[in-house]
């Protein structure tokens, strides 16, 4: 955990002294300890269209080739939301006011910590095979969808979780994404090559992989 | 409907009785067909059979007020439909009338409005003014649509449900039901605390206040004890049916009518005056619960008259001894004078942190300074510092309208700083405390200034109290400070002050705030008179000091003030935060850190000592050029070679932030060590900012000058602080590939009315193809690279500007 915290920060775990892996374990432990995640994941009936999936139940069509391409074995996908909360947002900002390298570190717990609710979600379904999981904004899926599905999902209600006028999650520490119920065996790493970010990766730059 | 307020006996004079709620409404139209994605409220004119269907069957179930499906009505879900908000709220209620009228029942129709589903800054994007405008318009239609009541519900942003309630009071005037939902905790995902919503939504004159949804009746009944125990108002209460349970790939509530209705009877013999159904309730569980609580004899909340004040999440009270911090006031403190001209919001917040953590239990914020516009910085303000400490604010200013705009726009009930006995005080600033249901402090001044008697001080304040009693204000709302006078000036009257305080506290029971440090201006050792006098004034009844609480010997004064005066029971306070007084004394480090081995390893106080040894032998310029320079130059380098990593650089950078602000002290304010004025903003539209924080601290080591316009900027807030500073250079980020097109458009605006001004991008989706097409001048990697063109740009123009000196002394 340590290790993917200070790869937020771009820290090579090797290069951080003992003091400040602690004082990033510390930073953890209490963001895990103000933070109340909620989550949602529900299972909806799809069918592929020529442009993406479509959702049954909503009558509602999630455009998007790579999730097309994704959900091609699929009946049904789980829909994933995972909030922090607005403690998390607000623990971020206060560190960031007194120090930004406290802020830095904050924010990088908060990333590991909502990674790692989704974990727990994805490991809660009860499913033989299931697809990688998806993220809108991730790929060709636009963030747009965010906004209906949080609607339809009655997702503010129940787990205080919203968008902005631009679409993005708020809280900030959030996610939605989409996991495929397969009939098969599928592969569940994502690819660089479908990543928004592969031109410009530092992970890659060095050999390495950001490990999502 | 006719609802009676606080004192009388029963909420509708009508019925003499309390009044029954309907249940779900959401849960009858899913069972009737309605699909997922569907709106509600447009089966108001799809299918108003189904709706008039739901009503009749929760009349004939015994529920008095009948909540009109028009939970969604605003214009974020509706428009883009081919109804109107207002349309869709009078066909509502017209249906609601109808079901009344052909069922021959006496009820009430209620205007049921939820959350908007956006979120209010600073957690969110929107405007508070903005989304009082969408709650305007629902109220609006109400008032056309005839309803009898306003029934906001299953909010879980007290900041949104003030606004809501606010656009409610000031556009309509039915009653208005108030309630929220909250977790077990007794908190709402907001970390809206129940105590905090009670206080609150009574000071803006709701006429009922409660909780629905989220839990079953059972979990909510030690949630409904604590509101039955501080509030004063009538209390409606709404709960689902019991806890959601998935069975067959279905949605169950656990718990049945019967067992519903027994926990509603004991909701009703605590005293709840509004009751019905939430989530999974139907008729029947309405018709249980109306028959189990018939026989119920009326009780209501009784009014504990306890002056208290809020923010979302706290509520404080005057029955201890409560610090209200001074250090967010600019009277006599240069450096936060020049960071409220500067803008420098960050520099405030820390402070405003610092007093929370050094013991303050309110905050004092004044933003007065000549040449700015105080209406608009004080709420500003006010709305930034609720957005990082949770301890409610005293709102202090001597402009009236500066007062009412940030008490408006602030979350919770604050305090007001201050009225005092002049008429044009009296009549200017009650109102604002009358109207916003705010705890007001009053000086006990008038025309004539401060009188020098005890006896004439207690009675400007009785004059205060009167006056706001006289105006509706509860007493336990006015606070009084008898007015601190200076030791050095008028030694003779100190003892005035005293019995003041004395005589305010026996006579007018209200408690008391007192400025005491104000005592020892003028003279030395000023800490040890203001302890004395900290002393004297507690013995004499003072409430509230208003004081700095990182004096530490104020601080620890009352902390022996509440031993002695048997307020500390067991001492257990005490003994648990001065046993370790001792051990806990700072032992002098004796290994010396040169200042540039302080920075490099990124050791901030070490930084500050450093410098501040070094400046007994050296002139700030050479400390910056000998010491601070090389030792960031280092860092950079190691930074960029990679043998030296992001943490390390950004602590590196703080260090030497930190031996920069002691610098700052010693020199004089004409003197700027760098005029490279450099605009920083996240793109409209994008709310992250962490990447753009951490270029501000690296350029501003490098010297550059930041104006940091924040996150979600928009184009014109850029090109306005692009003519006001004069900036030649823009550094602009983004971090979702949505909010590209947002940077396109700015740097195109830049362009046009700027076209000397240069534009830096940055941000996790940037590249240099992107910076390219959104016609930027620089794409920079990281926050050094940023360092290395901004220094190239400013190096050309300088380049310039000494080739056109030469050329105009030519």
């Amino acid at each position: 955990m340590t290790s993917e915290i200070l790869r937020y920060m771009q820290m090579p775990y090797h290069e951080a002294s003992d003091e400040f892996k602690e004082q990033v374990a510390s930073v953890y432990k209490e963001i895990e300890d103000i933070c109340k995640p909620k989550v949602i994941c529900e299972k909806y009936v799809i069918s592929l269209t020529d442009n993406g999936v479509y959702l049954t139940d909503m009558d509602f069509e999630v455009t998007g080739n790579d999730l097309r391409k994704i959900m091609a074995s699929c009946k049904s996908m789980y829909i994933l939301m995972a909030t922090l909360g607005t403690q998390a947002d607000t623990f971020i900002r206060r560190s960031q006011t007194m120090a930004i390298s406290d802020g830095l570190i904050a924010n990088a717990c908060a990333n590991v910590l909502i990674e790692s609710v989704c974990d727990m979600a994805e490991e809660g379904i009860d499913e033989e095979y299931l697809t990688m999981r998806y993220s809108p904004g991730y790929g060709d899926v636009s963030l747009d969808v965010q906004e209906p599905l949080i609607r339809m999902l009655s997702a503010t209600k129940r787990i205080g979780l919203s968008t902005s006028r631009s679409g993005m999650l708020i809280p900030t520490k959030s996610v939605t994404a989409f996991i495929g119920v397969s009939n098969h065996k599928e592969n569940r790493m994502r690819s660089c090559s479908s990543c928004g970010m592969n031109e410009i990766c530092k992970y890659r730059k060095r050999g390495d992989r950001c490990g999502t | 409907m006719k609802f009676v307020n606080i004192e009388s006996v029963v909420i509708d004079v009508e019925l003499k009785q309390r009044l029954i709620l309907d249940g779900a409404m959401g849960t009858m139209l899913l069972n009737a067909g309605l699909k997922l994605g569907e709106l509600p409220e447009l089966l108001n004119f799809t299918h108003p059979e189904i709706i008039v269907d739901v009503h009749k069957k929760y009349l004939m179930a015994g529920a008095n007020i009948v909540s009109a499906n028009t939970f969604g009505a605003n214009s974020y879900k509706i428009n883009g439909t081919q109804y109107s908000v207002e349309q869709v709220i009078v066909e509502g209620v017209k249906l609601a009338k109808q079901a009344i009228a052909q069922t021959g029942r006496v009820g009430y129709v209620a205007v049921d409005i939820g959350s908007t589903g956006k979120m209010l800054e600073p957690i969110g994007d929107v405007e508070f003014d903005d989304m009082y405008e969408v709650y305007k318009e629902q109220m609006v239609a109400a008032v056309k649509a005839e309803a009898d009541c306003i029934l906001l519900e299953t909010f879980t942003d007290l900041y949104e449900l003030k606004c809501a309630v606010l656009a409610a009071k000031e556009n309509c005037n039915i009653p208005v039901i108030a309630t929220m939902s909250f977790e077990q905790s007794g908190r709402t995902f907001f970390g809206t605390s129940l105590e905090a919503m009670v206080v609150t939504l009574e000071a803006l004159g709701v006429d009922a206040v409660g909780i629905n949804c989220s839990l079953g009746p059972k979990e909510l009944l030690p949630l409904i004890e604590r509101i039955m125990n501080i509030a004063t108002i009538p209390v409606c209460i709404q709960p689902n049916a019991g806890l959601p349970v998935m069975k067959d790939g279905k949605m169950y509530y656990n718990i049945g009518p019967d067992e519903f209705g027994g926990y509603i009877k004991q909701y009703a013999q605590l005293g709840v005056s509004i009751l019905g159904g939430c989530c999974g309730t139907s008729p029947e569980y309405i018709s249980e619960m109306a028959k189990q609580i018939s026989d119920v004899p009326y009780t209501m909340p009784t009014n504990k008259r306890l002056s208290k004040i809020c923010s979302a999440s706290t509520v404080v009270d005057f029955e201890d001894i409560r610090v209200i911090g001074e250090r967010l006031n600019p009277t006599g403190k240069k450096r936060l004078k020049e960071a409220i001209q500067n803008d420098e919001i960050d520099y405030i917040l820390k402070e405003a942190i610092t007093q929370k953590e050094d013991g303050a239990a309110i905050l004092d914020v004044n933003m007065g300074l000549p040449d700015i516009d105080e209406v608009r910085v004080l709420a500003k303000m006010v709305q930034q510092v609720q957005g990082v400490v949770d301890i409610p604010l005293q709102i202090d200013s001597s402009n009236h309208e500066a007062i009412e705009r940030a008490v408006r726009i602030y979350n919770g009930k604050p305090l007001i700083n201050s009225v005092n006995a002049k008429r044009s005080s009296l009549d200017s600033v009650l109102p604002i405390a009358k109207k916003y249901g705010a705890a007001v402090l009053g000086l006990t001044l008038d025309e004539n200034g401060i009188p020098e008697t005890a006896k004439e001080r207690y009675e400007l304040a009785k004059v205060i109290v009167d006056e706001a009693v006289a105006l509706g204000i509860p007493k336990e709302n006015v606070l009084i400070d008898c007015l601190m006078v200076t030791a050095s000036a008028q030694q003779e009257l100190i003892k005035e002050t005293l019995e003041a305080i004395r005589l305010v506290k026996q006579n007018l029971g209200v408690k008391t705030v007192l400025g005491v440090s104000n005592v020892s201006f003028g003279l030395p050792n000023r800490p040890l008179l203001n302890q004395t006098m900290l002393s004297m004034a507690l013995l004499n009844g003072l409430d509230a000091p208003i004081l700095n609480p990182g004096n530490k010997q104020m601080i620890d004064t009352i902390d022996a003030y509440r031993v002695l005066t048997y307020k500390d029971v067991g001492s257990q306070k005490y003994i648990a935060k001065h046993s370790n007084t001792e051990v806990e004394a700072k032992i002098l480090d004796t290994k010396e850190i040169n200042l540039n081995t302080a920075i490099i390893k990124g050791l901030n106080d070490d930084a500050s000592m450093q410098t501040v040894r070094l400046l007994t032998t050296k002139a700030p310029i050479e400390i910056i050029e000998g010491e601070i320079v090389p030792a960031l130059n280092h860092v950079g380098e190691a930074y960029e070679k990679q043998t030296l990593f992001l943490p390390q650089l950004i602590r590196a950078a703080e260090a030497a932030k930190a031996s920069f602000e002691v610098l700052k002290t010693k020199i004089a304010t004409n003197e700027t060590i760098n005029t490279n004025r450099v605009i920083l903003a996240t793109v409209y539209g994008d709310i992250h900012d962490i990447g753009k924080n951490i270029v501000k601290v690296i350029m501003e080591n490098y010297g550059f000058n930041i104006v940091d316009l924040g996150k979600d900027v928009s184009t014109q807030t850029i090109l306005e602080a692009i003519g006001k500073h004069n900036i030649k250079l823009v550094g602009l980020s983004a971090l979702m590939t949505t909010t590209v097109s947002s940077m396109k458009e700015t740097i195109e605006e830049i362009r046009k009315n700027y076209p000397d001004c240069q534009v830096i991008v940055g941000g996790a989706v940037l590249t240099p193809e992107l910076a390219n097409f959104v016609d930027a001048d620089y794409y920079a990697k990281d926050a050094m690279e940023s360092v290395r063109i901004a220094e190239k740009i400013f190096a050309a123009k300088s380049n310039e500007q000494d080739l056109s000196v030469v050329n105009t002394q030519g």
